[in-house]
């Protein structure tokens, strides 16, 4: 309850302020919340952008939120999205011959392993050494992002891409199918049904109560007999692999290819859809689908008003900034301040 | 040959440096700010607005400065008074600064500033070697001659500089003999912000002599791993940065003469060391003044 009255006023104030930063630039706030809005929202296909927008970011606020739940910080999504992209792609490359049955089911398999290994590199650290896992997701990105680029500019280029960085398209195999004739694609189910069992880990076994104390105090959890070690880990490791499958299905069902500049931001993205939901995985769904619509309205305003896209960046900056503001009024009242939750 | 990459590399290790150098500060008083991207990106932008009206590119500097220390001030407000989640207000913040100097740089992406160009130092230029390496440059980098051993300084052989690393180890112990821990934070932040500020305007109104939208490309995250990598020494963060500089000065030279090795692999070498160096410095060094910080990341709750 509490998360849903923070979010919404975060919500309201970021819209105020930014309104504030918009007028005296010589825009007109009313017309840029409309753009926004009235077609992410208003009508079937603006709200259809919008689900396709939000298919990646629901799996990337998902990889945040599971290590969040015993107090890991993944900023990693971005990089771990690249490695889902790139693993992906290996197989519908290499193996273009495969029918839609087997193809897919590996390319979503393969992805889900690399990046759960990327992710896990992380998590293996920081429980056998304590290395900070802010820091190696982060530099994780970089490597994982030039990797990509690497991929596209170099050994996958495709000859008669006339210098385009991209692969070859993928046969119709590998193409992930669509819902309806909307662009909307069987991966919003998939992230659908992720949140939902991870809801049900979280809520109803003992997994999800050991992550609670884990989350308290490690120590605590180790005088419990629980080894926290084993969560760090594999908390990174379910994440990595989730943020692996929103690259995935993107390169799938959207690109049909691997091109460098796949990702408009949606691990970051992930990190405050995560945040405003209190990382829990059903309100994950919700934020998703709200800033997905953001981001199809920056389209919006980039097309209609001539605006640059990052114009919403200014809302959804402000918009954490006050989630963060607001947690403080929030928990004084409940307990001495814990940095972490909202 | 290879005075040319260091040379060149010396250019681009400055916004490493300059944003690196206020993170140590920052970093060693217990804060991360992981916003240095947004504050450079505005203040770049900053810059080039400011040139642009007053015709000084002197005024431009000190405006992103002043911009740089208003954004650090929001950062520490939030985390050292609200005990916010510091890795979460600093992701705020850099996608903050990139809407808003996208939005405000609208008009003026691609423009040319009338900035501020090379002044190579009389007699000193023409030394063989060190000449041409290090005295023909702009007036920035001459600065920065002063800067590393005048930050070293502060550091370490100030009461300020001792406090900054006392609230950085173990702030309810600084608290006990005195050090008023969140304001001593935040004055390290606000140089950190400052630092950050000219950072972006070196990029913007120096290097470039151009705005152009999100052109500080990922630099501040750089500066996070370069001050890792660094372990959170000034000196150390001037070579590193140095190092940094000339990886990706070399990596342009080595594409204009049509190497076979790929410049994205040789890019991932920062990162990769980075990242080394990070668990080394975990793993061997737990308890010394080397390693991280150790109450980095944590807000200072008094209790009473």
């Amino acid at each position: 309850m509490h998360t849903v009255v923070l979010t919404l006023t975060s919500v309201v104030f970021s819209i105020l302020a930014s309104s504030l930063i918009l007028l005296p630039l010589g825009t007109n706030p009313l017309l840029v919340f409309e753009t926004i809005f009235l077609e992410s929202f208003g009508d079937f296909y603006g709200f259809s952008e919008t689900v396709v927008k939000a298919t990646p970011i629901l799996f990337c606020g998902l990889a945040v939120a599971i290590p969040a739940w015993v107090g890991l910080m993944n900023i990693g999504a971005e990089g771990q999205l690249h490695v889902g992209a790139a693993a992906a792609a290996g197989i519908a490359l290499f193996f273009p011959n495969l029918s839609t049955w087997i193809l897919i089911p590996t390319m979503l398999g393969a992805a889900m392993v690399a990046g759960g290994l990327w992710g896990g590199i992380a998590g293996v650290l920081k429980a056998c050494l304590g290395v900070n896992e802010v820091m190696v997701t982060l530099m994780g990105n970089f490597i994982a992002v030039l990797y990509v680029d690497h991929l596209v500019h170099g050994p996958w280029k495709d000859p008669a891409s006339y210098g385009w960085p991209q692969t070859a398209s993928f046969t119709t195999a590998a193409i992930l199918p669509h819902l309806g004739v909307s662009r909307v694609h069987l991966g919003l189910l998939i992230g659908l049904v992720a949140a939902v069992l991870l809801y049900a880990v979280k809520r109803w076994t003992t997994l999800g109560l050991s992550m609670r104390i884990i989350h308290s105090s490690p120590e605590t959890a180790a005088y419990a007999g629980i080894n926290y070690r084993r969560y760090f880990i594999w908390t990174m490791i379910v994440g990595g692999g989730l943020a692996a499958l929103a690259g995935a299905v993107e390169i799938s069902a959207i690109q049909g290819r691997l091109r460098s500049g796949i990702s408009t931001d949606y691990g970051y993205t992930g990190i405050l859809v995560s945040w405003m939901a209190g990382h829990h995985p059903l309100s994950v769904i919700i934020i998703a689908l709200f800033i997905g619509g953001l981001l199809a309205g920056g389209d919006n305003l980039q097309i209609e008003l001539g605006l640059p896209f990052a114009t919403v960046n200014i809302v959804l900056g402000l918009m954490f900034f006050f989630l963060l503001i607001g947690g403080y009024f929030f928990s004084r009242k409940l307990r001495q301040g814990i940095s972490g939750e909202s | 040959m290879l005075t040319a990459v260091l040379a060149g590399g010396l250019r681009a290790a400055v916004p490493l440096f300059l944003a690196a150098l206020g993170e140590v500060f920052a970093e060693r008083s217990g804060v991360l700010n992981l916003g240095l991207e947004g504050i450079m990106l505005t203040a770049a932008l900053i810059a080039v607005l400011v040139t642009n009206h007053s015709g000084s590119p002197l005024w431009g500097l000190v405006a992103a400065i002043g911009v740089g220390v208003g954004l650090a001030l929001c950062h520490g407000v939030i985390c050292i008074w609200l005990h916010a989640n510091q890795v979460a207000s600093g992701i705020a913040l850099i996608v903050f600064g990139t809407g808003l100097s996208a939005l405000m740089g609208k008009s003026y992406v691609g423009s040319k500033v009338q900035g501020i160009g090379d002044w190579p130092v009389p007699y000193i230029k023409d030394l063989p070697v060190i000449g041409p390496l290090l005295f023909r440059h702009d007036p920035v980098v001459y600065f920065i001659y002063l800067l590393i051993p005048l930050t070293w300084f502060l550091l370490y052989r100030t009461r300020w500089g001792l406090e900054v690393r006392a609230v950085g180890e173990d702030p309810a112990a600084a608290a006990v003999t005195g050090v008023r821990v969140r304001w001593v934070r935040l004055t390290a932040v606000l140089l950190g912000g400052g630092l950050a500020g000219l950072a972006g305007a070196y990029l913007s109104i120096v290097y470039s002599q151009l705005w152009l939208e999100n052109m500080v490309a990922g630099r501040g995250l750089i500066a996070l791993a370069l001050v890792v990598f660094a372990s959170w020494d000034p000196v150390r963060v001037f070579f590193g940065a140095w190092l940094f500089g000339a990886v990706s000065a070399l990596q342009l030279r080595l594409q204009a003469a049509g190497a076979e090795i790929s410049p994205y692999l040789l890019s991932m070498l920062p990162y990769l060391l980075t990242i080394a160096v990070l668990v080394y410095a975990t793993w061997r060094l737990p308890n010394r003044m080397a390693g991280v910080p150790r109450s980095l990341g944590l807000p200072y709750i008094a209790t009473r």
